[in-house]
């Protein structure tokens, strides 16, 4: 039962921080779509934008791991 | 009858569009110029309608009253031009959204067939849009922009709609509730202006004001709504600066449609002092 609990928060942990990955992302995505099509020298700064929501599901997997490596 | 063209929905994400906008904004200033009254009204159409293209269907759900409301201007710029001047009529139309059966009859060469077009085309939203025709023969052109606009602010007040469109279009009907009360004092009129219902300011109060021809009295008012210190000469120019300065404040959330209606407001504007300038 252990186990599985263990199991559960690792996949909470890299499954939601996904989500809100995904869904900064979607969003910073579209809004930098707008903004490159009238300021393209802008480049540069929404990739690095677009990048920051990234750290979350790094971060998430990180903490999924550690969780995973307790069980043994 | 359709009022609006039919325009595929690209399914852009709103937060494009609040972005692309945004970065309009800024990149352009002053750019609604023309040599004609026509040319200039154009240019705004041109942008009205580019922005229309990039919404996707709530968006276009969300602005559709506003783009209307516009677009009955194009409608009575139309119905003047038919004295024999229908190139204009042409030109005017080329990136309007109007319904290309609209299109059709405000080019056509018979008034009153346009006339009860557009009527046809206003009763699919309301039918408080009935008589228009009547309204032409007894009253003439002014008679019937006159109807049509206050008919048409007033369901769309009465409608669902966005909070901060609902609140642009309270300052729209209190701006011509105001200017409407000042033209009939000032040029001397017995007769009571017809109110639009809807506004912030009751029409019991309107109607007083007219009644003791008191110009201070609406000076004063203006001065409550706007914060703004006003003669009687400026009342309209103070109106206008209201519904900017509550765009501007609704355009502050980067992620509210106040972005969207306040650069469209900006456009209209600028139409105006070129129109002025013109």
């Amino acid at each position: 039962m252990e186990k599985v609990l263990i199991a559960l928060a690792a996949a909470l942990a890299i499954g939601l921080t996904a989500i809100a990955t995904a869904w900064a992302q979607s969003r910073i995505g579209s809004a930098g779509a707008g903004t490159l099509a009238e300021k393209p020298e802008l480049s540069g700064t929404i990739i690095i934008l677009l990048a920051i929501p990234e750290t979350m599901v790094i971060l998430g997997f990180v903490v999924a791991t550690m969780i995973l490596l307790m069980i043994k | 009858m359709e009022i609006f063209e039919r325009i595929e929905d690209r399914g852009y994400p709103t937060d494009y569009l609040l972005s692309r906008v945004r970065s309009r904004r800024m990149l352009y200033r002053n750019f609604i110029a023309g040599e004609s009254p026509v040319e200039i009204w154009r240019r705004l159409l041109k942008e009205y309608r580019w922005i229309y293209i990039q919404m996707n269907e709530t968006l276009r759900n969300i602005f559709q009253r506003f783009f209307i409301y516009f677009e009955l201007r194009t409608i009575f710029m139309c119905l003047r031009y038919k004295k024999g001047e229908y190139e204009k009529i042409e030109e005017l139309l080329y990136f309007s959204l109007l319904s290309d059966d609209l299109k059709e009859l405000l080019m056509g060469s018979d008034i009153m067939t346009a006339i009860g077009g557009v009527g046809d085309a206003f009763l699919s939203i309301s039918d408080r849009f009935v008589g228009l025709k009547e309204t032409f023969i007894k009253d003439g052109l002014r008679g019937l922009e006159q109807e049509l606009t206050n008919v048409y602010l007033e369901n769309t007040i009465d409608s669902k709609l966005h909070h901060t469109i609902k609140d642009f279009f309270r300052y729209i009907i209190d701006s011509r509730n105001i200017i409407a009360v000042y033209k009939h004092i000032r040029w001397q009129m017995h007769d009571y202006p017809s109110f639009v219902n809807g506004g912030s300011v009751r029409e019991a109060r309107l109607r007083r004001i007219f009644e003791r021809r008191d110009i201070s009295g609406i000076t004063t008012l203006v001065q409550k709504l706007t914060g703004i210190m006003t003669d009687a000469g400026n009342i309209e120019n103070s109106l206008l600066k209201r519904t900017t300065r509550f765009l501007r404040k609704a355009a502050r959330d980067p992620l509210c449609i106040g972005v969207i209606l306040d650069h469209l407001w900006k456009c209209y504007v600028e139409t105006i002092e070129a129109e002025m300038i013109h």
